[in-house]
């Protein structure tokens, strides 16, 4: 059974359409990238996924709930248990350590201290920066202020990581470094994994890649 | 206006109207505050000046006598004077209307005299007509007026309320019934004020008939013929001035009202002030929140290469625009304001000095070139900071999305804050200068705002402190933020102590004097009756009791002892003040006034007493003591109509009476001296076993032209007169508090928007709207709490100055501090909730800014 399914899926901005019918499903543990030149519709198409913006047409399924009808409450339960996301801009929580940034899901699900300090210490020390887990944000380049997100987004166990241009702001090694622990750490933790870029080497780490132009696969449903 | 200008400002802001509009109406609101409050102190000023003014307008100068009436006989010495200037006989007095009690001003003048009606004119009374008002024989029946003892002249402004030639005021003048016939109008002339509302004008000698004053004058104005010098004339008029009487310009009669309402003008001063600082919090606020709203335009600006000080010039450009036109529509939303606030000022003045006062305000154009200058100036200042971060900070950061004001540097603030604090305690503190000079309290008061202000904005680290440590990840979201606060953060800060101190210190000053007041009012009162002719009301009050009526009521057969009080004004050191006279023997035994110095109570009294004329003394009241330096046991010169007489000042008063001081002296040595055996109020002790209230009520009946209170009755109304003074006061401190609260919302908005990353992160984190509103919530309450913390401590502080220093200083009044516990417990309830009010629509519409604007970004 897919873990996330977009069947039919449109959203428009005032008369325009940015995306419209499409299709797609995501099996538990598959890497997907939505590939395309920049406003193909691929962000658009990624916060229907992540139930951060709903369709104007069409449903998106998580493991068979349909986001589009959830309360915004749901949605948020949803988010903090089945979703992670990473941003190509960070968005790290400014005021908060990198420890911090990353228990921060966990506690947002009330998790019980000594757990949360065990799941932090291990995710902190996956993506490589237990030497840096008492900086602050800005005292982070950007390669470790988005392995830090990438740590974020993996903490509560989501089914589905959505990755949005997640080495558009790194250097080029900084961006090989982020895709490689994103494969790792997806595997590793069994999570489905939607990485939208526009670089085919970082296309490169996913199982299948679905082409977007102009609001449309290029290869028929996926 | 250059091509950039006009695209990136006039544009932007058709574009965006919606800000645009608040911005102005931001604007508007402002200037509004300021003008309302600078429209309501004209108008009371303005009009206090017209009540004491009379007819005086017109005259080069002023005859009066030092105490005590001036009498016809004296004026025959001066007719040499006749040939350089003409003169102006006046006497005036109060009428009380039946059916409202309203008071007006009577006023009598030679209308013979001043020729209008006239076959030949009298020339050596010169050619000046009340108040400017024309010959015109139409309008003014001068014949009539002349005829009819009963007749008057009223104002337009009373004619316009339905009062034409014919009809009949009834109502009381001293403690009699009169009804007095309407014989014209006094028409306004265009290039002179209005005149007042409640002027009556009569014939000279029916005025002075009706005030049972024959002989008498108040004043004589003098006027220069054409080719006259006015210092040939005073140099001659001071040469021939019989003793007792003094010459003085007509200015000084209106500074001497000036003087009279310092008290009041001081508190509307003040308020002016913070209605000036929130005014300039608001417009500080909005011109921040619009230039970040732009960051992202005036970034692409500096990385295209527009140089910083052109950046500057646009965002200046623009704040003048919005300055501009936000304050000619806070002209006329100030104007509004004031109708509202003249009359609560109008009723104070009423109520404290017996003047009638203006009823509303008109836009006076140096007050509306004021409001439109400070509207404007206040837009470029407030523009000014956020300006020129803006154009200092490096496109790359204010591109970065994460990207907001950066920290301040709060222990430097917080050390400069309390230097600032202790130098002004130092300065209010340590230096005394002359009485009623109080610059080194004003600077003290200023530099403890400004410490405290800059307080409030170090105590934010302190509050975020349980952030640092909070398992509770709202409260760890909300509170981090204040560990390293940004400008916003420390602004809306301090504008919130400023608002929170002045409200708090003018509130703790408030009901200390209140208290002390009370205090005095319960030991000086202790008869059981009061009675005073009805319209009676302030020291300025002309109402007398006759010498029959007041010995009438003291041999009533329920009475055991009267004090008999009479108060005039007089000229001591060329100052205006007061003498008054009470009788010292009844006081002595059953009063039980409060003595400063002088030894205790009664002692002093009865020195006065067994002194008579032989060894006379006097009682000073302690703002007289401050005002002219006077301590006991010093001889003063005192002015009196049989000449001047020298008496020893036997003790200090605390009296809270009036605010240019008093001299007392025992009765019988007064009617000695002044021969006048009226009294202004008479305080009647009754029998035992009689009831206060049942005698009231039969003598009200036996006496209708008298108001009797009893003793309770009194102290309520004293209580009620105190609590309408300060009204305004607490209706424009609440403005100020709403406004620094909005202010404070309107500086969450700000952090929000710059924070809109963050909240966006937080949402795909799964916080849901509620959470992201709390967190903002906190954070705003934090900020909140932080601003009232130092705004109790800083008002406190300035509370102190203003009882300690201020008060005895300007007023001579000696206050006892009052912690009131309630008060402040009521301020800080009250700001935290109108803050909480505030904050949650700025905190709500923060939660959903994410969502909005990624999806806008993203496709």
């Amino acid at each position: 059974m897919a873990v996330l399914q977009a069947q039919g899926v449109g959203r428009r901005f005032g008369s325009r359409w940015v995306i419209r019918s499409l299709d797609m499903a995501l099996e538990a543990g598959e890497r997907v990238a939505l590939l395309g030149p920049s406003g193909c519709g691929k962000t658009t198409l990624l916060n229907l996924l992540g139930g951060l913006d709903r369709p104007d047409e069409g449903m998106v399924l998580l493991e068979g709930e349909p986001l589009h009808r959830a309360s915004p409450a749901r949605l948020s339960v949803l988010r903090r248990t089945r979703l992670g996301t990473i941003f190509q801009f960070f968005h790290l929580i400014p005021t908060l350590t990198a420890e911090e940034n990353i228990e921060l899901p966990l506690r947002m699900l009330d998790w019980p201290e000594a757990a949360i300090r065990e799941r932090c210490t291990a995710l902190i020390r996956s993506v490589g920066l237990t030497h840096r887990a008492t900086a602050w944000p800005a005292e982070l380049s950007g390669g470790e202020m988005q392995r830090v997100a990438v740590a974020r987004a993996l903490a509560a166990r989501p089914a589905v990581l959505l990755a949005d241009e997640p080495t558009g702001n790194l250097d080029r090694s900084s961006g090989r470094a982020v895709l490689a622990l994103l494969a790792e750490l997806t595997e590793q933790e069994g999570s489905a994994l939607v990485l939208v870029t526009h670089s085919e080497a970082a296309a490169g780490i996913c199982h299948r890649v679905l082409r977007m132009e102009d609001g449309q696969f290029l290869a028929g449903p996926a | 206006m250059t091509w950039l200008s006009r695209r990136l400002v006039v544009r932007a802001l058709l574009r965006e109207w919606g800000r645009a509009l608040l911005t102005l109406l931001t604007v508007a609101l402002g200037v509004a505050v300021f003008l309302s409050i600078r429209l309501a102190n004209r108008a009371a000023v303005a009009s206090f000046e017209q009540f004491t003014q009379g007819v005086g307008q017109g005259s080069d100068l002023v005859l009066r006598a030092e105490a005590g009436p001036l009498r016809e006989a004296q004026l025959p010495a001066l007719r040499p004077l006749l040939a350089q200037g003409w003169m102006r006989p006046v006497i005036e007095g109060s009428f009380a209307r039946k059916d409202t009690l309203e008071g007006f001003q009577l006023l009598g003048l030679d209308l013979v005299g001043l020729g209008a009606a006239a076959p030949e004119p009298a020339q050596d009374l010169g050619p000046a007509a009340p108040d400017g008002a024309s010959r015109d024989r139409a309008t003014l029946d001068f014949y009539g007026v002349i005829q009819d003892p009963q007749a008057v002249l009223i104002s337009t402004a009373l004619a316009a309320e339905g009062l034409a030639a014919g009809s009949v005021l009834e109502g009381f003048v001293q403690e009699r019934p009169v009804r007095l016939r309407v014989a014209g109008v006094l028409p306004d002339a265009p290039s002179r004020p209005r005149i007042q509302r409640n002027l009556l004008v009569m014939d000279l000698p029916a005025a002075q008939r009706l005030l049972a004053r024959e002989g008498e004058l108040d004043r004589v104005e003098w006027g220069l013929r054409p080719g006259a010098r006015l210092v040939d004339l005073e140099a001659q008029a001071r040469r021939l001035l019989p003793p007792g009487l003094v010459l003085e310009p007509p200015e000084q009669r209106a500074e001497s009202g000036r003087t009279m309402t310092a008290a009041f003008r001081f508190n509307l001063s003040i308020l002016s002030l913070i209605a000036l600082a929130v005014g300039a919090y608001l417009l500080f606020q909005a011109f921040d929140a619009s230039v970040n709203q732009r960051r992202e335009t005036w970034a692409t600006l500096r990385a295209l290469g527009q140089p910083p000080a052109a950046l500057l010039r646009l965002v200046l450009g623009e704040a003048a625009l919005l300055g501009g036109l936000g304050s000619l529509l806070g002209l006329g939303l100030g104007w509004l304001l004031a109708q509202g606030s003249v009359r609560a000022v109008s009723q104070t003045v009423n109520a404290l000095y017996g003047a009638s006062a203006a009823r509303s305000a008109a836009l006076h154009g140096e007050e509306a070139f004021f409001a439109l200058l400070f509207g404007s100036l206040a837009c470029l200042v407030a523009a000014w900071v956020p300006a020129r971060r803006a154009a200092r900070t490096p496109a790359v950061q204010l591109l970065a999305r994460e990207g907001g004001p950066p920290p301040v540097a709060t222990l430097r603030l917080g050390l400069a804050g309390g230097c600032a604090l202790l130098g002004g305690v130092a300065l209010a503190y340590g230096i005394r200068p002359a009485p009623g000079v109080a610059w080194q309290a004003y600077g003290g008061s200023l530099l403890v705002l400004a410490g405290g202000s800059l307080l409030a904005v170090a105590l934010l680290p302190l509050l975020g402190l349980p952030g640092r440590s909070t398992r509770r990840w709202q409260l760890r979201l909300a509170l981090r933020p204040l560990l390293r606060p940004t400008s916003r953060h420390g602004f809306a800060a301090a504008a919130l102590a400023v608002a929170v101190g002045m409200t708090t210190g003018m509130g703790v000053m408030v009901q200390s004097f209140e208290h002390t007041v009370l205090t005095w009012i319960g030991s000086s009162l202790q008869a059981d009756l009061y009675v005073a002719p009805i319209g009676s009301a302030g020291a300025a009050s002309q109402h007398r009791l006759s010498a029959e009526t007041a010995d009438a009521l003291a041999g009533d057969a329920t009475v055991a002892a009267a004090d008999r009080f009479q108060m005039l004004p007089i000229t001591f050191r060329g100052r205006p003040t007061f003498l008054g006279a009470g009788d010292m023997a009844v006081q002595a035994a059953r009063g039980g006034l409060i003595l400063a110095a002088g030894g205790p109570f009664p002692a002093p009294l009865l020195a006065l007493r067994q002194g008579g004329t032989e060894a006379p003394g006097v009682l000073a009241s302690e703002t007289f003591a401050r005002h002219f330096g006077v301590r006991v046991g010093e001889v003063l010169d005192l002015p009196t109509p049989a000449g001047t007489r020298r008496v020893t000042v036997r003790g200090i008063l605390a009296d809270y009476g009036n605010e240019r001081g008093s001299l007392i002296l025992d009765r019988p040595v007064f009617l000695a001296w002044f021969q006048d055996a009226r009294v202004a109020s008479l305080a009647l002790y009754l029998k035992p076993g009689q009831s206060a209230e049942a005698v009231a009520a039969r003598l009200r009946l036996e006496h209708p032209g008298l108001q009797i209170r009893s003793n309770g009755a009194l102290r309520q109304q004293v209580a009620t007169i105190f609590h309408q003074t300060f009204a305004i006061t607490y209706a424009l401190e609440a403005i100020g508090l709403l406004v620094a609260v909005l202010g404070l919302a309107q500086g969450l908005t700000g952090l929000a928007l710059a924070r809109r990353g963050e909240v966006w992160s937080l949402r795909a984190l799964g916080a849901t709207q509620v959470d992201l509103a709390r967190i903002l919530l906190l954070e705003g309450l934090g900020v909140a709490l932080a601003g009232l913390l130092a705004g109790l401590g800083l008002g406190l502080l300035l509370a102190r100055i203003l009882v300690d220093v201020l008060n005895p200083q300007v007023f001579g009044w000696t206050l006892a501090f009052r912690l009131p516990v309630g008060f402040l417990a009521m301020v800080a309830l009250v700001t935290l909730g109108a803050a909480a009010l505030a904050l949650v629509p700025a905190a709500r519409w923060g939660a959903r800014l994410g969502a909005d604007r990624e999806v806008e970004e993203g496709a």
